[in-house]
């Protein structure tokens, strides 16, 4: 979208944007988990199952492609833009998305502060992406801190992209030292170690690799920030060396 | 929902400015080419080597256009399949292959 002299592009666009808003029809049914704007407009199932059309991590679907205009992932779209109406984004929106489970009402994703009941947004794609059977378990009295805050020590990239989980065990799933894993594997594009994908090569802004971004993946220790990972020596505050990362690891007794 | 002849209109009316693009691009790509070609005749006319040197610099230029070129006719080819994928899926396919035709012509452009 950023290139708007690319007529092809528009274009192309333009008749995504219209096969997307002829499937988003609002489908709520009672006992569902969804996500509703305040204007009524469905935002998606919240399911498991990405190839559920309606399903809100289905990244082809009506309501988990960036490209739609019912999707929350849309960065101009009224529900996902910082200037949207009724978006997750707009830290002074007053009518935000509602969060659904199992029919009944578990919260407002928001950016603005002032709303009560609310989840921040970046937590709640975080939780959407990598925990969603959590997110599927809230009910009434389960505490929102428990769910979208993690409290164990990660990675993650600074547009938002969970890298992987801190921990001497090699053989947990999202453990960076599992070779296998998402997030330690070479071959995966979630992993740092993976030198030709966004977080690992060293031409990527993203990437802890890059002596020269200013971007790099942030390290947070038992749930909170605690620094950079990067080989960018001239970044301010704290920072790790993604060479040194599995020493680190075993010296804060991960 | 545009019906199939909006649809039609509208890509074959970015058609026609992709092919006007194309066409200056490679206009220009032939007049960068001639003009390494005239430096090197006129070095080896001359005898001075030393005239060949803007035939290597304009020879790098050509990447350039070369590049716009092939990205244009990537683009035309989406453009062209877009109305098969739309009258031939369902709406939900449709818009998946769209958007993943999207994805592969400006991947290297856009970062996800």
């Amino acid at each position: 979208m950023p290139n708007k002299g690319d007529k092809t592009k528009r274009l192309l666009e333009q008749l995504l944007g219209n096969l997307y808003n002829e499937q988003a029809k609002q489908k709520v049914t009672q006992g569902d988990s969804f996500l509703i704007a305040q204007d009524g407009q469905y935002l998606g199932k919240i399911t498991t199952n990405r190839y559920d059309n309606d399903s809100i991590i289905n990244r082809y679907g009506p309501y988990g492609s960036r490209f739609s205009a019912t999707s929350i992932f849309n960065k101009f779209s009224q529900y996902g833009s910082r200037y949207g109406s009724y978006s997750i984004n707009n830290p002074y929106c007053t009518q935000p998305p509602t969060l659904v489970i199992k029919g009944k009402f578990i919260a407002y994703i928001s950016n603005n502060r002032f709303i009560k009941e609310r989840i921040n947004p970046e937590d709640f794609i975080l939780t959407v992406e990598n925990n969603i059977n959590e997110l599927l378990r809230i009910s009434g009295g389960t505490k929102m801190e428990s769910v979208f805050v993690r409290k164990d020590s990660y990675i993650q990239a600074q547009d938002g992209a969970f890298l992987g989980k801190l921990t001497s065990d090699e053989y947990e799933t999202e453990s960076i030292l599992n070779k296998y894993g998402n997030y330690g594997s070479e071959y995966s594009t979630t992993s740092i170690f993976n030198s030709y994908g966004s977080y690992g090569s060293p031409y990527s802004s993203y990437s802890p690799y890059n002596e020269f971004t200013s971007v790099p993946p942030k390290i947070f220790l038992k749930g909170t920030f605690w620094g950079h990972l990067t080989k960018n020596q001239y970044l301010s505050g704290n920072k790790l060396d993604p060479d040194s990362i599995k020493n680190w690891i075993y010296e804060n007794g991960l | 929902m545009a019906d199939t002849k909006e649809i039609l209109e509208r890509i074959d009316k970015v058609l026609i400015d992709n092919k006007r693009t194309e066409n200056i691009y490679l206009v220009l790509t032939i007049v960068l080419f001639l003009c390494g070609i005239a430096c090197i005749i006129y070095a080896l006319v001359v005898g001075k080597l030393a005239w060949s040197t803007p035939s290597a610099v304009t020879t790098g230029f050509l990447y350039f256009p070369l590049k716009e070129i092939k990205s244009l006719r990537n683009k035309n080819v989406a453009l062209a399949t877009a109305p098969i994928i739309i009258t031939q899926l369902p709406p939900d396919k449709a818009a998946e292959e769209i958007q993943k035709l999207l994805e592969h012509i400006y991947s290297d452009k856009d970062a996800k």
